[in-house]
């Protein structure tokens, strides 16, 4: 592996906090170097294993404390209706029998799986990862610039919207956020409102429904979020098994954009 | 519906450290309306508690991404992602409960691609689960360093001051975790191959 790396520099890579022309080196070095790019799946995954391990801490914590206040009489206040007298810890046992699972089935598939071949359909979920909201944002700022002529109803649909994709409510993300651009069609947060739209149903299994979306999003030079609309049509081509499309889109991604190195690396497997 | 005097900041941060507290101050604050909901919409109890203690796990994880922004009061959101996962809970009975109509599923043109999906997703977690399991084999203190620092985004010198080092030493352990973790996943692979 290149000696010119430490975990710091693959941790900055992965969390996306280099500059443009560091993450270029980076991506450069990792394209002629094999046992680098091996470095960076392994530490991702390792990243990702911590954050189970403490997902389960916290689980634990949650089961200890719904028994404390089980003990204390909390719930019987709130019991009105007459159940089984057996102790009420589901979270806790289907844990055990899910880690039990697991733990059978990865002694045979571990290995294969982390190393077989990338099909289509892998690399989409392996690429794959929800947008930062950056419309709450936009939405809270004009809120809190608010004056006379101020939209406050829309935005506040906006900000319910919003709200719904946050909870993975995709399909009430979806119809609010449609409403406020049918309601809405001058409103400077139209193509936002589009975006997450197509996120969303893409989220909802909705393919087809996003690729228009997308499509127009994409060749808007103006939109803040038009190197997103790319990649996730990219994606979204990709899912679909159009290939050569995903490919196109993945080209038109410029080299200074946060998605170029994603997007070079899905090329190479591509191949 | 009038929410109760508590700071969102306050309470996010202390759930964020996995404060036993917090989680009970949000119980107190939000489970007899949550409750309330699930049994008036073909609940019981006992889905009232499992439901709750989901959407707590959800709330956690939500609240750790960096650009986590609350937009409105934590019962209030904590409520919303309760619904949406009783609905989601109630749609998948409901599923079930139709599933057993089906003569013949081999018919079903659509769910291949789907179940494909799903299959790649569980094996992610899989991998995961061992890198997790790997974790609490690991020697002294690396696993709490490993989660103060990644998951609870604590800083080397809140590390060093929570569990009695010093921030160098804090630095010095993240590093050395880090290594004899990665070395023991890769030689489990490696066994296993």
């Amino acid at each position: 592996m290149s000696k010119n790396y430490n975990i710091d520099d693959i941790e900055n890579f992965l969390n996306d906090r280099m500059e443009t022309a560091e993450r270029e080196a980076f991506s450069r070095s990792m394209a002629e170097d094999p046992e680098l790019q091996k470095e960076v799946q392994w530490h991702a995954a390792i990243l990702k294993g911590i954050d189970q391990a403490a997902e389960q801490d916290l689980r634990q914590l949650v089961g200890k404390v719904h028994d404390e206040l089980k003990t204390d009489g909390f719930f019987a206040a709130e019991t009105t209706e007459k159940e089984t007298n057996a102790p009420i810890r589901p979270l806790r046992s289907r844990r055990w029998l899910t880690l039990a699972a697991s733990l059978l089935v990865l002694l045979l598939a571990s290995w294969w799986m982390f190393f077989r071949p990338l099909t289509p359909e892998r690399l989409y979920a392996n690429h794959f990862s929800t947008p930062t909201d950056v419309l709450s944002v936009e939405v809270a700022s004009r809120l809190s610039e608010s004056g006379f002529g101020t939209n406050v109803s829309a935005l506040t649909q906006l900000r319910e919207a919003m709200q719904s994709f946050q909870i993975e409510d995709f399909a009430n993300a979806r119809s609010l956020l449609q409403n406020f651009q049918l309601e809405n069609p001058k409103d400077g947060l139209i193509d936002y409102a589009a975006f997450y739209e197509a996120l969303a149903a893409m989220k909802e299994g909705d393919f087809k429904a996003a690729q228009p979306l997308l499509t127009r999003l994409a060749g808007q030079a103006v939109f803040p979020l038009q190197h997103d609309a790319r990649w996730y049509l990219a994606l979204n081509y990709l899912h679909s098994g159009d290939v050569a499309r995903a490919k196109e889109w993945l080209n038109a991604i410029p080299k200074d954009s946060r998605y170029a190195p994603a997007s070079e690396q899905l090329l190479r497997q591509l191949k | 519906m009038k929410e109760p005097p508590i700071e969102n900041e306050t309470i996010v941060q202390q759930l964020r450290k996995g404060d036993e507290k917090a989680i009970k101050m949000l119980y107190r604050l939000a489970y007899p309306e949550c409750a309330s909901y699930i049994k008036k919409n073909s609940g019981t109890t006992t889905d009232a508690e499992d439901i709750f203690q989901e959407s707590v796990m959800v709330l956690f994880r939500k609240i750790k991404a960096p650009d986590f922004q609350l937009s409105s009061h934590i019962k209030t959101f904590l409520y919303a992602i309760l619904k949406n996962l009783w609905r989601n809970e109630l749609r998948k009975r409901t599923r079930s409960g139709l599933k057993l109509t089906i003569d013949d599923a081999s018919e079903n043109p659509f769910p291949l691609k789907a179940e494909n999906e799903v299959a790649l997703k569980q094996e992610e977690e899989k991998k995961h689960e061992l890198i997790a399991q790997t974790l609490q084999s690991i020697e002294g203190n690396c696993r709490e360093v490993l989660i103060n620092f990644y998951f609870k985004k604590m800083s080397l010198k809140e590390i060093g001051a929570a569990m009695g080092f010093t921030e160098q030493y804090a630095k010095k352990r993240r590093y050395t975790c880090m290594e004899s973790l990665k070395k023991k996943v890769k030689a489990q692979y490696q066994d296993m191959a």
